[in-house]
């Protein structure tokens, strides 16, 4: 028996995430988990728990596809699926219900989350300090913002972000928030740094070393603020942080169309010019002043504490894939 | 008054509109010699003093830009004041040649000494637009040198993707990458080449915006660094202590238009042109005087200007020139 099809709705959210019309790693994970409820919801096939579990694997499997680098896009949707592959259910309709009830439990974690991470975070900054950003991060924006909104006077500075220039969102969202905001290129981060007080980025994964895999740029800005002894602070929701790493897992660094870096008719006019746009690069620990989590600000040397409290699970199923292979 | 004609020439030297910095100044320089040449006999001189007072204001970061303007100015005003404006117009052109020359020569020596540190199977890294790379990769390519380049684009004026069309023209595998992705490909990097916009008395090599983060970030990863620059692009003034002003780009380079409304007040911009580089990053100089750790550029300047060195204020010789020619 062939498995149904998954709805329209859930494809239009994988294309979305895949081509970064959806952006952002906490709007992706939500998305995701939207993206997982609808297909429970929509599910019109027999009523056969083993076929409803093989079409929901098949959603998650899309979805985790799309973007290699983001983890709390695989986090998400194994948060979601969960329910599914550790419990019984009599019927496909308890099943259904369960993933969307687990799947909006998620949805709403993860706001609360990044609204958590600006009530921590804005007590790192302090009045009158001199704030860069990188990139567009929700957690590292609600950390500037609720800094500003509980009244400390704050100089703040966006990179522009080349290529895809999410610098504009950034400096889009401040300025609706009511603070002023100065843009820079990418290659002034150098020379603005001694004018810094401290850093806040976001994140796209945090490995269990403590390295933060973020936007391409973020490595050379804390080396730059490492220099001039500023701070820098990492902004990231505990869904970021990467089970997988634990046992030695690289993570994927994504690499994108030269069309965002030129246009067609230079790549057309110059055939001896190859452009190379990786979307990320990894910030190793020592350059991380610490990392603030919905659960507390830590050093980065203790991601491995937060991955072992909130992934217990998957830690301890990584591990046993790993010591199977090898016995294998 | 500066003539009309110069008036946009003025801002594309401001705002770093001509890519090259050594292009910038023979731009320059050739704008004030036809000035002399074809104006009238007070108003020739005048307003050379003029143009060469804007230049040196719009374009402070420029070494090469003031020694050379200091040269034409002196040999003009010895020349007008003994032998009037035809002496003054022989003058001003000859200046312009021999500084033409010098360049030309320094350019070819510092390039055919860099390119000897090009070896085969090297991946090299640059940044923006310069004629002393570009002349370096040249002589390595005629050396029969196999080596690869990357670009990076080099915001705000994005001057890397010109840069990496014309050196893909003469046959050089060309990878281009973002400002942001230089530390990403360090690990890949055997050596970076620079160029400069002026070099400071302690070493420190001022240049486009972004080369100082290449540099840590090479130093990071161990990467040597090279600048290919001229002697006449050291700045003098700086031994007196006299710090580099750094001019800025048109922030309107990266507001584009379409957002400049939504955003309103509350988004501004800052386009630098330049930064600095600071000597412990910088691994040699390279002129055509040869290759010299960066402590030694204080030397060279030395033996070039003297002990203490004996320069003339530029505004304090424009100012002379403008007197005299006034009667």
């Amino acid at each position: 028996m062939s498995t149904p099809k998954l709805p329209e709705e859930t494809y239009a959210i994988a294309e979305d995430i895949k081509t970064m019309r959806i952006r952002g790693a906490g709007r992706i994970a939500r998305a995701a988990a939207r993206a997982l409820e609808i297909a429970a919801e929509k599910y019109s096939g027999p009523d056969d728990i083993a076929t409803f579990k093989k079409y929901m694997e098949q959603a998650a499997k899309l979805l985790k596809s799309t973007r290699p680098t983001a983890v709390s896009l695989p986090n998400a949707v194994n948060y979601v699926m969960r329910v599914l592959r550790e419990s019984e259910y009599r019927s496909v309709k308890e099943a259904v219900e369960a993933v969307i009830e687990r799947a909006e439990k998620f949805i709403q974690y993860s706001k609360s989350a990044t609204k958590k991470i600006g009530e921590i975070g804005s007590r790192l900054l302090e009045d009158g300090d001199r704030v860069l950003t990188h990139c567009n991060s929700s957690a590292a924006l609600s950390v500037i913002i609720e800094a500003w909104r509980r009244g400390k006077d704050l100089e703040v500075y966006a990179t522009e972000t080349r290529p895809k220039f999410q610098g504009h969102i950034t400096v889009t969202k401040l300025a609706e928030a009511g603070l002023t905001v100065t843009l820079i290129p990418d290659s002034a981060v150098r020379l603005l740094m001694k004018r810094l007080d401290k850093v806040v980025v976001g994140a796209d994964t945090v490995t269990a070393n403590g390295a933060v895999i973020n936007k391409v740029g973020t490595s050379q800005i804390a080396l730059a603020a490492k220099e001039h002894n500023v701070n820098f602070f990492v902004a990231a929701e505990s869904i970021k942080f990467s089970p997988h790493t634990v046992i030695g897992e690289l993570v994927t660094i994504e690499e994108r169309s030269p069309l965002e870096v030129v246009p067609q008719e230079f790549l057309e006019r110059n055939p001896g010019i190859r452009i190379r746009n990786p979307a990320f690069d990894v910030t190793p620990p020592e350059y991380i002043d610490a990392i603030i989590t919905e659960l507390g600000v830590i050093p980065p040397q203790a991601a491995i504490m937060i991955l072992v409290e909130e992934y217990r699970r998957e830690i301890r199923d990584e591990l046993l894939r790993a010591t199977e292979d090898l016995e294998e | 008054m500066i003539p009309e004609e110069y008036v946009k020439l003025v801002e594309d030297i401001k705002y770093g509109r001509i890519y090259s910095s050594t292009e910038t100044v023979i731009h320059g320089l050739e704008a004030l010699r036809n000035l002399v040449l074809r104006g009238g006999n007070r108003e020739a001189i005048l307003s050379f003093a003029e143009l060469a007072e804007k230049l040196v204001e719009v374009r402070p970061t420029s070494a090469l830009l003031k020694n050379s303007i200091r040269e034409m100015a002196l040999s003009l005003l010895e020349a007008y004041r003994s032998g009037g404006i035809e002496a003054a117009r022989e003058a001003v052109s000859e200046a312009y040649e021999k500084l033409r020359e010098r360049m030309e020569r320094s350019l070819e020596t510092a390039a055919a000494i860099a390119a000897k540190r090009i070896e085969d199977g090297n991946v090299v890294l640059t940044n923006s637009y310069s004629v002393f790379i570009k002349k370096t990769f040249e002589k390595a390519l005629s050396d029969g040198k196999d080596f690869n380049v990357y670009v990076t684009e080099s915001r705000p004026g994005s001057e890397g993707l010109n840069f990496a069309e014309t050196i893909s023209r003469m046959g050089l595998p060309v990878t281009l990458i973002v400002d942001s992705a230089t530390r990403y490909f360090m690990k890949k990097i055997d050596k970076v080449f620079l160029a400069s916009e002026a070099v400071a008395a302690n070493g420190a090599v001022i240049n486009k915006v972004g080369t100082s983060l290449i540099a840590l970030a090479a130093n990071e990863a161990r990467v040597r660094v090279f600048i290919v620059t001229s002697t006449l692009k050291f700045s003098p003034e700086t031994i007196l202590g006299e710090y580099v002003e750094l001019a800025e780009a048109d922030p309107n380079l990266i507001l584009p238009p379409e957002k400049r409304e939504a955003w309103g007040s509350r988004v501004k911009a800052k386009a630098p042109l330049f930064d600095v580089t600071p000597p412990e990053y910088i691994d040699a100089i390279i002129t055509e005087r040869g290759l010299i750790a960066p402590q030694v550029v204080v030397m060279l300047i030395r033996e070039i200007y003297g002990w203490p060195p004996r320069v003339a204020k530029i505004e304090e010789e424009l100012r002379e020139l403008k007197k005299v020619a006034r009667g």
